[in-house]
C-alpha cells in the first residue's frame, strides 16, 4: 500500500504540475486567473487515474469527453495524435470548453496518458464568450467541436487548426491556449514515460486498482448511509420566468449511492440544460465536499456513484438543447437539491451547502466593431457562504477580480466592493471609464428567492433581475452587482 | 490555328461543358435538399491551373450569381493546398473571407492529375439549407459580425488521398441543423466531383494533357475575343452611376453603391470607389461576390452564345476600396450579400453601362422581398423553407424584349421548384401564385409582371423577413420606369397582419399562418410612351395592365367595353404627355 501511495503521488504530481504549468503559460484570464480548467491522467481502459481541478464541472466531463474521443477514433489512434473535442453532446458540458487528450504509447501499447480540459475565451456563437441568455439551440451558443484529430502522428492538421481559429472572435488567445495545452500535454507525456520506466505498466495497474479501491472505501465510509427511506428533494428555479425543477432521490445501494433525477423538469428552450456529465458533477460535488479528508479525484471516487438521468430532461437533454448556463446556474440548484435530499437522512451528519449562484456578466465591445476581441468574464463579487466569509465552494478556484486589473486592462474603475450591513450580502460597483461596451448578464432566478440583481445607473438606469443579452454599459455609467448573504441556500425574499 | 486544332478545341470544350452539365445532373438527382433537387441553387464548373492561379474553363448553366464567387473560392482552395494536393483529395470552403460570397454558399473541388501534376479541377458551389450559427436557414437580419452569420469554413480537406476524413466531415455536419440533408448534399457534391474527375481523366488519357491544355487555351481565347469585340463596340470613356440599398437591417439607410466604368478600347475597368463604408448589417459584399455580380451585369450585355470561362474575365478588371460595402474587412457580416447588396452592384454596373451600351443593358431585378420560415416536422426534425415562390420573379426588360418568366439573369439556372414537390417536402401550401396588374416597371419594353403570392405554413413556424426594393426600387433603363415597391405581410400568432417595412425577426406564426408576398416586377426599358399600343392592348387582355394603368403609364386609351384601342384619344393622350 505504501508503494502504491508513493507511485500514485507521483501520478498526481504529474497531473497537478500539468495544471500549474498550464495556468502559468496560458494567455487567457479564464485559465491564468480563474483556473477554469482541469488536468488529468487517464488509464488505457479510460479510467480516471488522477485529476487536478478547481471547478466542479470538469469532474465527469473530462473522463466522458475522453471516452467520446476514443469511441470516435477507436482503432485509429497512433503515437503523436492529439485528440480534441468541445461539444456538450460528445461528453462535454458547454461548447466553449475544450478537452484535449494526448494518447501515449509504450512499445505499441496505450499506457497512462495526459488530458487537459479548459474553458476558452470565445468559440463564436451569437455572443462573445458563449453565454447567450436567450439561446435555445447549441449552435447559438458556440461552434460544436466534435472529436477531431488536431495532430496526426505528430503532424499538425493545419486546416483543422485554422478552422478553430476562424470560428472565434479571439483567435490570438485561442491559439495561444491551444498551443499551451499542447505543450503541457507533451511535457506530461515525457513525465509519464519516465514514470513508466520507473514503474512498469502492469505494476502501476495494480497500484491504481489498490488506490481506486481505497478512495472508493474512503468515500463510502463517510457518505450518507442507513438511508431508509431514500432521501428526496426538489429545488425550483426559473428560466426567464419559466418554472423549472431539479428533483433527486438518493438511495444507498449495495455498494455506493444512487442518485435518481426522475421528476426533474423536461429540457427547456433556454440555456439551463445540463449535459449528463455536468449533472453528475454538480450532483456529487456537495457529497465530495462533505468528506472529512479531501479525496483523490479518480475512478474509485467516481465509481461510488450511480445515476438515473431521464433522457430529454433538464439533466440529460437531447440535441440541440442549449447548455451554457448549466454550470453557473443549474449546477448550483442541482447541488442544492442533493444537499436537501441528504438532510432527509436521519442519523447522517449534515451536508454543508456548496451552492450559491449570483449575478455575473460577460463584457465585450459592441459586436462587429473590432476584428479581434477578448471578452471579460466578470464575477466581481459572490454570495457569502453560510459557513464563513468566503464564496460558496462551487465558486471553484476563481480569483475575485482585482480592482487594479479591471482598471489597468479594461478601463473599469471599481468604486466600491463592500459587505452590506442589512443582509450580509456584497455589493460591487464598477464605473466604465473607457469605451462603451456591451454586456450579457447572467442571473439566477427563482420564485420567492433572491439571488442578487444588477443595477445600471446614470444615462440608462435599469435594474436587472433576469438574464439579459447585449445590454449597453456606456462610458461614465456605473453598474452595481448585488449578492445576497448566506448564498443561494437562503430562502429570504426581496 | 489549323482546322484540326479548331475542331479539337471544340471537341474538348464541348466535352468539358458536357462534364460540367453531367455534374449538374448528378447533383440534382442525388442531393437531398430541395434547394438542390428542386430549386437547383448551385453551379458546377471545371477549372485549370495557369501558373499560380486557377482559371474557369467550363461552367454548366447554374446559379449565375456564383459565376465569379466560385472562381474566388477555388483559387483560395488551390492556393491553400498548393503543395499538399494529392489524387483523391476533396477540398471544401465556405468562408466569405476566403474567396466566398455568403457563408451559406459552399464550394467543393477535387484535383485531377496528369503526369503527376494537378491540371484540372471540377468544382461545385451550392447554397446549403443551413449553416449553424444563431438562426435556422442562415439569414440572420440581426447579424453584426461574420460569426452571427453562421459557421466559417476556411479551406478544409474533407477527403485525403481518396479517404474520407471522418472527423473533419462530421465536424461540419455537427454544426448544421439540417444534418439529415447536409450529409446527403455534401455527398452529392462530392459524387459529382468524383464523377467529373473520372471523365476528365478519360479525356486527358484520350487526347493527352498537352492537347487538352492547348484546346482549353484556344477556347478561353475565343471567349476573350468575343467579349473584347463586344467591349470595343462601346465608345471609350468613363461612365458612372450610383444606386442604393434601402437599408442594412441595422437601421442605417440608403447604402450607396457607386460604379465607375472605364471603357478603353477592348478593355473594361470597373471601379467601385465612392461606395459606402462597410455596413453594420449583413449586406456587405466580399470582393468575390462584388466581382461576381459585376460580371453578371457585363455578361448580360454580351451575346448569350459566348462560352462562359476565364476569357470573359480577362478583358475586365474590378477594383473596390477595402473597408467598403463592396469589399469589407473582417469581421463585417456578409450573410445577405448574394441578394443585397449584390442586386445593387449589378444594377449600378448596368446603369453605368446604359450610357455606352444602351441597347445591351436591361433584365435588371434582384431586389428580393426575402422571407424564410422554419419549424419542426412531426418527429422533431427541423425544416427550413426559403419560400422561393414568394420572391422568384421580377425580371426587367431589355432592348426589344419585355421582362420574361420568373427569375432574372442573376438566378439563371435556378428553377422555380414544383409546387407539388414543395408541398410534399414541407408542411406548406402555396395558396396563390399569380401575376398581378400594373405591378412592374413600365417602358417601351416592360418588366415581367409582378406577383401576388400567398404561402401558408400548416404547422407552427417562425418567419424572418428581409425587405429590399421598397424605397429604392429596381431601376428601369433608358427612360423605362422603375419597378414598384415590394411588400410582405405576415400573419402573426395573434392573427394580426404585420406589413414588414424593413425587417422582422422570427415572427411566431400559428399553424395555417399565411405570408402574403407582393413581389414587384422588373424595371422597364425605354419610354413607355413609345410602347406599341398593340402590345399594351395584349397586356390589358392578359390582365398585366389595367385600363387605368394603360392610360396612366402608357398613354393608351381603350374602349372599356370592347377593349379596342381608341386611337384618337391615345394620340392625344401621348401628345399631351410629350411623346
Amino acid at each position: 500500500m505504501i508503494e502504491a501511495q508513493v507511485a500514485y503521488s507521483k501520478l498526481e504530481a504529474v497531473s497537478r504540475e500539468m495544471g500549474e504549468r498550464f495556468q502559468r503559460i496560458s494567455r487567457s484570464p479564464l485559465i491564468a486567473q480563474d483556473r477554469a480548467f482541469a488536468a488529468a491522467v487517464m488509464t488505457s481502459d479510460m479510467e480516471l487515474a488522477a485529476q487536478h481541478q478547481l471547478e466542479a464541472g470538469h469532474l465527469f466531463a473530462l473522463k466522458e469527453s475522453v471516452a467520446a474521443l476514443f469511441d470516435y477514433f477507436s482503432f485509429d489512434i497512433a503515437e503523436g495524435d492529439i485528440l480534441l473535442t468541445a461539444d456538450p453532446y460528445s461528453g462535454g458540458t458547454q461548447a466553449q470548453t475544450i478537452t484535449m487528450a494526448a494518447p501515449l504509447f509504450y512499445e505499441g501499447e496505450l499506457i497512462l496518458f495526459p488530458v487537459l480540459r479548459a474553458q476558452m475565451a470565445d468559440m463564436s456563437g451569437e455572443y462573445p464568450g458563449g453565454f447567450h441568455p436567450d439561446a435555445f439551440e447549441v449552435w447559438q451558443e458556440s461552434v460544436r467541436v466534435t472529436p477531431l484529430k488536431l495532430y496526426k502522428q505528430g503532424v499538425k492538421q493545419r486546416d483543422l487548426w485554422n478552422f478553430l481559429l476562424a470560428n472565434t472572435r479571439a483567435p490570438s488567445v485561442l491559439e495561444a491556449d491551444l498551443e499551451a495545452m499542447h505543450a503541457c500535454l507533451q511535457t506530461a507525456q515525457k513525465q509519464l514515460l519516465q514514470l513508466n520506466g520507473q514503474i512498469p505498466a502492469e505494476k502501476m495497474e495494480n497500484y491504481l486498482e489498490e488506490i481506486f479501491q481505497y478512495t472508493r472505501q474512503q468515500a463510502l465510509r463517510e457518505l450518507p448511509s442507513e438511508l431508509e427511506p431514500a432521501g428526496q428533494a426538489s429545488v425550483s428555479f426559473q428560466a426567464d420566468g419559466e418554472p423549472l425543477a431539479v428533483a433527486v432521490t438518493i438511495q444507498q445501494i449495495e455498494d455506493g449511492l444512487h442518485l435518481d433525477f426522475s421528476g426533474t423538469s423536461v429540457q427547456t428552450n433556454a440555456p439551463f440544460n445540463m449535459t449528463r456529465a455536468s449533472a453528475k458533477a454538480y450532483a456529487v460535488w456537495p457529497l465530495i465536499a462533505a468528506l472529512k479528508e479531501e479525496p483523490s479525484l479518480n475512478e474509485g471516487l467516481l465509481s461510488a456513484f450511480t445515476f438515473t438521468l431521464p433522457e430529454g430532461s433538464l439533466v440529460s437533454p437531447n440535441l440541440p438543447a442549449a447548455t451554457a448556463f448549466s454550470g453557473i446556474i443549474t449546477g448550483h440548484f442541482t447541488a442544492e437539491a442533493v444537499m436537501a435530499a441528504c438532510h432527509d437522512f436521519e442519523g447522517t451528519r449534515d451536508i454543508d451547502p456548496v451552492h450559491g449562484p449570483g449575478p455575473q456578466a460577460v463584457l465585450f465591445p459592441p459586436i462587429g466593431t473590432e476584428r479581434e476581441i477578448e471578452p471579460l468574464f466578470l464575477i466581481p463579487g459572490y454570495p457569502r457562504s453560510p459557513e464563513g466569509m468566503g464564496p460558496p465552494a462551487l465558486f471553484g478556484g476563481r480569483r475575485l477580480v482585482s480592482a487594479e486589473e479591471l482598471e489597468v486592462h479594461y478601463g473599469f474603475r471599481m468604486t466600491s466592493r463592500e459587505w452590506k450591513e442589512e443582509d450580509g450580502g456584497m455589493a460591487v460597483s464598477i464605473q466604465n471609464d473607457g469605451q462603451d461596451v456591451m454586456m450579457n448578464i447572467l442571473m439566477p432566478e427563482a420564485a420567492n428567492r433572491y439571488y442578487g440583481h444588477v443595477e445600471r445607473t446614470m444615462e440608462n438606469p435599469f435594474t436587472f433581475t433576469r438574464s439579459a443579452a447585449e445590454e449597453r454599459f456606456g462610458t461614465g455609467e456605473e453598474v452595481t452587482f448585488y449578492y445576497p448573504g448566506k448564498g443561494g441556500a437562503a430562502d429570504e425574499s426581496k | 490555328m489549323s482546322q484540326s486544332d479548331m475542331i479539337l478545341s471544340q471537341v474538348v470544350g464541348g466535352s468539358l461543358d458536357a462534364i460540367a452539365r453531367d455534374m449538374s445532373e448528378t447533383v440534382t438527382r442525388t442531393a437531398r435538399s430541395p434547394l438542390f433537387n428542386e430549386a437547383h441553387d448551385f453551379t458546377t464548373g471545371i477549372f485549370d491551373l495557369s501558373g499560380k492561379t486557377s482559371r474557369l474553363v467550363a461552367q454548366a448553366p447554374g446559379c449565375t450569381l456564383h459565376l465569379y464567387a466560385i472562381v474566388g473560392a477555388v483559387n483560395e482552395l488551390i492556393d491553400t493546398f498548393r503543395y499538399d494536393l494529392h489524387p483523391g483529395d476533396i477540398l471544401l470552403v465556405n468562408d466569405p473571407y476566403h474567396g466566398g460570397s455568403h457563408s451559406l454558399d459552399w464550394t467543393i473541388v477535387t484535383p485531377v492529375f496528369y503526369n503527376r501534376k494537378p491540371v484540372l479541377f471540377p468544382a461545385v458551389r451550392s447554397h446549403m439549407g443551413d449553416n449553424g450559427g444563431p438562426v435556422a436557414g442562415g439569414y440572420n437580419p440581426n447579424s453584426k459580425d461574420i460569426w452571427q452569420d453562421g459557421l466559417r469554413i476556411p479551406p478544409l480537406k474533407i477527403y485525403e488521398r481518396g479517404e474520407k476524413r471522418e472527423d473533419a466531415f462530421d465536424l461540419i455536419v455537427a454544426n448544421n441543423r439540417l444534418s439529415h440533408w447536409l450529409e446527403g448534399d455534401l455527398n452529392a457534391m462530392i459524387g459529382a466531383c468524383k464523377m467529373a474527375a473520372g471523365r476528365i481523366q478519360d479525356l486527358l488519357d484520350r487526347y493527352s494533357g498537352e492537347k487538352v491544355a492547348k484546346a482549353i487555351d484556344e477556347r478561353i481565347s475565343y471567349t476573350e475575343r468575343r467579349v473584347r469585340s463586344e467591349i470595343s463596340s462601346w465608345p471609350d470613356g468613363t461612365y458612372s452611376a450610383a444606386t442604393y440599398a434601402d437599408h442594412d437591417f441595422q437601421g442605417n439607410r440608403d447604402i450607396k453603391i457607386q460604379a465607375n466604368i472605364e471603357v478603353s478600347g477592348e478593355e473594361l475597368h470597373i471601379d467601385f470607389t465612392g461606395s459606402s463604408s462597410q455596413a453594420e448589417g449583413f449586406i456587405n459584399s466580399p470582393l468575390s461576390n462584388t466581382t461576381s455580380f459585376a460580371f453578371v451585369a457585363v455578361s448580360t450585355c454580351c451575346d448569350e452564345d459566348i462560352p462562359i470561362n476565364e476569357g470573359y474575365m480577362n478583358p475586365v478588371t474590378v477594383t473596390a476600396p477595402k473597408g467598403t460595402v463592396v469589399n469589407p474587412e473582417l469581421p463585417a457580416p456578409c450573410g445577405h450579400a448574394t441578394a443585397c447588396s449584390g442586386a445593387e452592384i449589378a444594377e449600378a454596373v448596368l446603369l453605368a453601362l446604359s450610357e455606352p451600351a444602351p441597347t445591351r443593358v436591361g433584365v435588371n431585378a434582384h431586389k428580393l422581398p426575402l422571407a424564410y420560415s422554419n419549424g419542426y416536422y412531426e418527429d422533431g426534425t427541423p425544416w427550413v423553407n426559403l419560400n422561393f415562390f414568394g420572391y422568384t420573379g421580377g425580371a426587367g426588360a431589355a432592348y426589344e424584349t419585355d421582362g420574361w418568366g420568373l427569375y432574372p439573369p442573376v438566378m439563371t439556372g435556378v428553377i422555380l421548384p414544383s409546387i407539388e414537390m414543395n408541398e410534399i417536402q414541407y408542411p406548406s401550401r402555396v395558396l396563390k401564385h399569380e401575376y398581378c396588374s400594373d405591378f412592374t416597371g413600365a417602358g417601351r419594353w416592360r418588366g415581367a409582371p409582378g406577383l401576388d403570392v400567398q404561402i401558408q405554413h400548416l404547422k407552427e413556424s417562425w418567419t424572418s423577413v428581409m425587405m429590399a426594393g421598397v424605397r429604392n426600387t429596381t431601376k428601369g433603363f433608358c427612360g423605362g420606369g422603375d419597378a414598384p415597391s415590394n411588400q410582405v405581410i405576415v400573419q402573426d400568432s395573434t392573427g394580426e397582419e404585420l406589413q414588414v417595412k424593413e425587417t422582422a425577426f422570427n415572427i411566431h406564426m400559428e399553424p395555417e399562418g399565411i405570408i402574403q408576398f407582393y413581389r414587384a416586377g422588373g424595371g422597364g426599358w425605354g419610354s413607355p410612351m413609345e410602347r406599341d399600343p398593340l402590345l399594351v392592348q395584349k397586356d390589358v387582355w392578359n390582365g398585366y395592365v389595367s385600363l387605368e394603368g394603360a392610360r396612366r403609364d402608357y398613354g393608351v386609351v381603350f374602349d372599356p367595353e370592347t377593349l379596342d384601342i381608341n386611337e384618337d384619344a391615345t394620340k392625344k393622350e401621348r401628345k399631351t404627355r410629350g411623346e
